[in-house]
C-alpha cells in the first residue's frame, strides 16, 4: 500500500511548484558558484587542484544554506497540497492508514531531495565543463579527496526532513515550518562550528561536508539516518494520538 | 432488512463542548436516508464518525455490520464518501484525480470511465480540475465517492453549490442508485424539499441527539391534513362549522381551514355549508410539506424554550 501511496503522492505533485523548485534550487547554487568563480579568478590563477575546490564550494553552499531551506519548502508543499485543497478528509476516507499516508509523503520528500541532489551533481559537472571552455585548467578537477562530499549532505539532512515533515503535516499554512527552517538554518550555521553541533540537526549537513575533522564528518553522516528515523517514528507516534480532522 | 449504519448511545465531545449525546441512529440497507438538522447540531461530527475520521468517546458505531474503530479499512473499502466541500487537486485532470481512488481500491482503470459517465463528466475527463465550475467539482467529488460501486455512500450536503439543473441531476442519480447499484445512501441536507423528493427515510438531529427517525412514507401519512375551503362568506362559514363542533378557522388567504379532518367528516362539513346556503367554490384536502412541518416544529420548539 505504501508503494501505491508513493506513486499517488508523486502524481499529486505533477505540474506543481515543488517540481520547479527541485530543478531551480540546485541549479541556482551551481549558477551562483559558477559566476563567482568567473568573477573572482582569472583562468591562469587557478590550477586543476584548485578547481577540485569548486566541488566543495558548491556542496558547502548547498549543505549549509539551500538544502535545509529546500527540504522545508518541499515538505511544506507536499503536505500543503492537502491543507490548501482541503483533501485530508478525502484521502483519509479511502481505505488507507494515516501512518501510511504520513510515510508515503516522507518518502516523496526524500525522493525529491535525492533528485535535487543528483541535479546538483550533474549541474556541477556541467559547470566545470563550461569553466573549461573559458580556459580554466580542469586537470584534477574531478580528483576528489573523498567521495563523501558528493553524497553526505542529503543523508545528513534526514533529521531536518523528519522535523519539517512533522511540522508541515500539522500546520495548515507554510508560515510556521518555513519560519522554523529559516531561523534554525541560521542558528545551525553558528552552532555547526562549535562543539555543540550534535544538539542541532540543522547543522548536520554542514558538519558532514565542511567540518575540519574527518571524525566529525563521519559522525554526522552516521548519526543522521538514526536520528532521522527516530524523529520520524516520534512524529508517527504523535500522529496516532490525535484526530486529524 | 439489515442495517447499513447502526449507532447506539454515541457520545462525542470536543474539549468541554459535548457535540453528540446518546445518539441512536439506524439506517436500513438500500435506503436513501436523509440526515437533517440545523448547523452546529452535530451532523458533520456524526458523518465523520461514520467515515472513521473521528472516534466516539462512548457508544457503538457499526457500519456495514462492522465496528468502524476496529475494522476501519475493511469498511472504507466498501464505502464512498463526500465530506463537506468538494475537494480535489486542481493541478490534476479529472481522470488523474479519480485514479487515486481506483489505485487505492485496486480497481481497473475502466472504473474511472464508468463513474465519469455516471455523473456526466466523461467529455471533461482530460481537463484540469482548476478549470472546473463548482457544479462540475461537486459532480467529480460524487464520482470519486462512487468509485468501486460502494455498498454505502455517505454524502455531506451533496447538492451544495449546484445550479437547479445540477441539483435535479444529482437528485435523480441519488434516488435511482440504490436500485441500480444495490447500495445505501446516507446524506445530510438542510433542504427539506430535496429530502422529500429524494429520500426514503429521514432522521432529524437536534442538539446532538436524534429527535425523530422514520420512513418518509410513514411520516407523510402521519402528518395532520387540513381541509381548506374557498367560500363566499368565510366568517359565516367558520361560525356555522364551529357551532357544529368543527375546529374551523380562517387562514391567511381568507380561506376556511379545518385541521385534522378525515374524509368522512369532510362530507359532513360540505353538507352543513350547502344546507346553510353558503356557496362553496373550492374544497381541497391538504397535507403540509415536510418543510412546513419542520418549520412549524422548529418554531414550536423555539416558543417552548
Amino acid at each position: 500500500m505504501i508503494g501505491q501511496l508513493f506513486v499517488i503522492e508523486l502524481l499529486k505533485i505533477k505540474r506543481s511548484l515543488v517540481v520547479v523548485m527541485t530543478l531551480v534550487c540546485p541549479l541556482a547554487v551551481v549558477a551562483l558558484m559558477f559566476l563567482m568563480t568567473l568573477k573572482a579568478w582569472d583562468p591562469p590563477e587557478m590550477s586543476g587542484r584548485d578547481m577540485a575546490m569548486f566541488w566543495s564550494a558548491v556542496m558547502s553552499m548547498w549543505a549549509v544554506f539551500m538544502l535545509p531551506l529546500y527540504v522545508a519548502l518541499t515538505t511544506s508543499l507536499v503536505n500543503g497540497n492537502e491543507h490548501r485543497n482541503q483533501t485530508w478528509r478525502l484521502m483519509l476516507s479511502l481505505p488507507i492508514g494515516v501512518g501510511e499516508l504520513y510515510t508515503a509523503k516522507a518518502l516523496v520528500a526524500i525522493a525529491l531531495m535525492l533528485c535535487a541532489h543528483v541535479i546538483l551533481l550533474m549541474a556541477t559537472v556541467l559547470a566545470l565543463w563550461a569553466l573549461g571552455l573559458f580556459g580554466y585548467d580542469l586537470a584534477g578537477a574531478f580528483d576528489l579527496r573523498s567521495s563523501r562530499v558528493l553524497w553526505a549532505a542529503p543523508v545528513a539532512a534526514l533529521p531536518v526532513l523528519a522535523i519539517q515533515h512533522g511540522l508541515s503535516w500539522h500546520f495548515r499554512t507554510l508560515v510556521p515550518p518555513l519560519s522554523v527552517a529559516v531561523i534554525a538554518t541560521f542558528v545551525g550555521l553558528q552552532v555547526g562550528s562549535s562543539r555543540h553541533w550534535l544538539w542541532m540537526p540543522w547543522s548536520y549537513p554542514m558538519v558532514s561536508t565542511t567540518a575540519t575533522t574527518v571524525e566529525a564528518q563521519v559522525l554526522a553522516v552516521w548519526l543522521s539516518p538514526v536520528m532521522g528515523v527516530a524523529l520520524f517514528l516520534f512524529g508517527l507516534r504523535l500522529l496516532r494520538r490525535r484526530e486529524i480532522v | 432488512m439489515g442495517l447499513a449504519i447502526d449507532l447506539r448511545e454515541v457520545d462525542k465531545s470536543f474539549g468541554h463542548h459535548r457535540v453528540l449525546r446518546q445518539l441512536d441512529l439506524q439506517v436500513p440497507e438500500r435506503s436513501v436516508f436523509a440526515f437533517l438538522g440545523n448547523n452546529g447540531h452535530g451532523k458533520s461530527t456524526t458523518i465523520r464518525l461514520i467515515a472513521g475520521l473521528a472516534t466516539a468517546d462512548a457508544g457503538h458505531v457499526q457500519v456495514l455490520g462492522r465496528d468502524i474503530r476496529l475494522e476501519r479499512r475493511a469498511v472504507l473499502a466498501q464505502m464512498g464518501c463526500l465530506i463537506e466541500a468538494p475537494s480535489a487537486y486542481p493541478n490534476l485532470t479529472a481522470y488523474e484525480f479519480l485514479s487515486i481512488a481506483t489505485r487505492l481500491k485496486r480497481l481497473p482503470d475502466s472504473e474511472i470511465g464508468r463513474v465519469l459517465e455516471l455523473v456526466g463528466l466523461h467529455v471533461d475527463r482530460r481537463q484540469r480540475i482548476e478549470h472546473f465550475s463548482l457544479g462540475m467539482k461537486q459532480r467529480l467529488a460524487l464520482a470519486h465517492a462512487l468509485v468501486g460501486k460502494p455498498r454505502l455512500l455517505v454524502l455531506d450536503e451533496p447538492t451544495n453549490g449546484l445550479d437547479p439543473d445540477g441539483m435535479q441531476d444529482i437528485r435523480r442519480l441519488l434516488s435511482t442508485l440504490p436500485e441500480r447499484a444495490d447500495c445505501t445512501i446516507f446524506f445530510s441536507s438542510h433542504l427539506l424539499d430535496e429530502v422529500e423528493k429524494t429520500a426514503t427515510h429521514m432522521a432529524v438531529l437536534h442538539h446532538g441527539s436524534v429527535r425523530l427517525q422514520a420512513s418518509i412514507r410513514d411520516l407523510t401519512q402521519a402528518l395532520p391534513s387540513v381541509l381548506s375551503l374557498d367560500v363566499d362568506v368565510p366568517e359565516r362559514a367558520v361560525a356555522l362549522l364551529y357551532a357544529c363542533g368543527h375546529a374551523a378557522e380562517l387562514d391567511g388567504d381568507g380561506r376556511v381551514a379545518i385541521p385534522g379532518i378525515t374524509r368522512q367528516v369532510a362530507g359532513q362539513v360540505h353538507r352543513v355549508l350547502m344546507d346553510a346556503g353558503v356557496t362553496l367554490f373550492e374544497s381541497v384536502h391538504r397535507k403540509p410539506s415536510l418543510e412546513q412541518w419542520f418549520l412549524q416544529t422548529a418554531v414550536a420548539e423555539g416558543d417552548a424554550r
